[in-house]
């Protein structure tokens, strides 16, 4: 049971996949314009991380490991599928800001990484409770960057005004450049605490 | 580990991953269908002005593109369309456009855009920017941004893509000049 628990756990803070792993920086550095949109991306690729983790975990003693790869490729991708047809059927409106990043989840390394890592090697429960810690310490990183990026570049945090309207915004920190200069500041700050702890 | 047993487990997981897909795809496509026309409807509605007749029903299609005919009574007040230019800053932006039977805008609406998030997306979220383009003609106007002479206010820090609205516009415009006669 401890054991369970850590294997959630990790995920959020000592093994947090964008801050300790630095894996899935694509995504990461993508959509985290607006604290909504990495809440969103974090949400479904945490849906995806859970579900592949699962059943890559429960087939682990019959895939041949000559085709571990591509088997763990066609469980991601079919998830990823579902998801994007869902999205589109269900929350319209949504898929029509993040629809360009979701296909990306197939290509997200923090997935394949903890089907390889940890998914392959661990019984069903475990693989559920690291799937469900990575996931959410993945949600929890991409908004804390994207509310960064939203505040400073838009004046807003989840859409809603938090600076008088003479506040100008920092229109580079929504840009590309931004994301980059947001998550290495971040980073750094993380690395310290690390040394310290 | 023999190359059969890799084939069969490769094959028996791409089956299952297939047919799970089908099924997805079975439940999800008539709400997908669905959704995508309610959501053009929306627009056609937005950008036509007072008409109470199903501009679905009143439809005409003129070269490859679909005219939604607002009526009030047996009037026709405006005409909506759909169109594309493909010069935004991310890629193609579609315009929903209403116009009154003399050419005159009723407003805008963004269909689909691939501008940045939180940056040129600001086109469909900033009501005030669609609003300048209402009661202008190519008469009347120059629908291009003020940097280019034009009459129309940039988006702060999103003037390509502002750019690209205004270009849409006009196009839809002159093809509405076109094709005006065999709508009337």
């Amino acid at each position: 049971m401890a054991r369970l628990s850590y294997d959630f756990i990790k995920g959020i803070y000592k093994e947090n996949p964008v801050f300790r792993l630095v894996l899935g920086m694509c995504p990461t550095l993508a959509v985290t314009t607006s604290a909504i949109n990495g809440f969103a991306m974090g949400i479904c690729a945490t849906f995806v991380l859970t579900c592949a983790n699962f059943v890559i975990s429960s087939l682990r003693r019959l895939i041949p490991e000559k085709v571990r790869i591509p088997v763990f490729i066609v469980v991601i991708a079919t998830f990823v599928t579902i998801v994007d047809y869902s999205m589109k059927a269900y929350f319209y409106e949504l898929h029509k800001v993040l629809g360009l990043f979701i296909p990306l989840i197939v290509v997200n390394c923090i997935i394949l990484a903890r089907a390889e890592a940890f998914a392959s090697k661990h019984p069903i429960t475990n693989s559920l409770a690291d799937g469900l810690g990575m996931g959410t310490g993945f949600t929890l990183s991409l908004v804390v960057l994207g509310s960064i990026r939203e505040i400073l570049g838009n004046g807003t945090i989840f859409n809603v005004g938090i600076f008088p309207d003479a506040y100008l915004p920092f229109l580079v920190m929504i840009l590309p450049p931004g994301a980059f200069i947001a998550l290495g500041l971040l980073l750094g700050i993380m690395n310290k605490i690390g040394e310290r702890a | 580990m023999g190359i059969g047993r890799m084939v069969l487990v490769l094959t028996l997981v791409c089956l299952i991953s297939a047919i799970s897909l089908v099924v997805v795809d079975s439940i999800t496509r008539e709400p997908i269908r669905i959704q995508e026309k309610l959501f053009r409807l929306k627009a056609v509605k937005a950008v036509l002005p007072g008409y109470d007749n199903d501009p679905d029903e009143d439809k005409k299609n003129i070269a490859g593109v679909d005219f939604y005919i607002g009526k009030k009574g047996a009037e026709i007040v405006g005409f909506a369309f759909e169109v594309r230019e493909k010069e935004g800053y991310g890629g193609t932006i579609s315009v929903m456009l209403g116009v009154t039977p003399k050419g005159e805008i009723t407003g805008i609406e963004i269909i689909d855009h691939k501008e940045t998030p939180g940056l040129g997306a600001k086109i469909t979220e900033y009501e005030l920017f669609r609003r300048q383009f209402e009661n202008k003609s190519l008469l009347n106007s120059k629908i291009k941004v003020i940097k280019d002479r034009g009459d129309i206010e940039a988006i702060t820090g999103a003037t390509i893509s502002s750019r690209a609205v205004c270009k849409a516009v006009s196009k839809g415009l002159e093809l509405f000049a076109k094709v005006k006669d065999s709508l009337l």
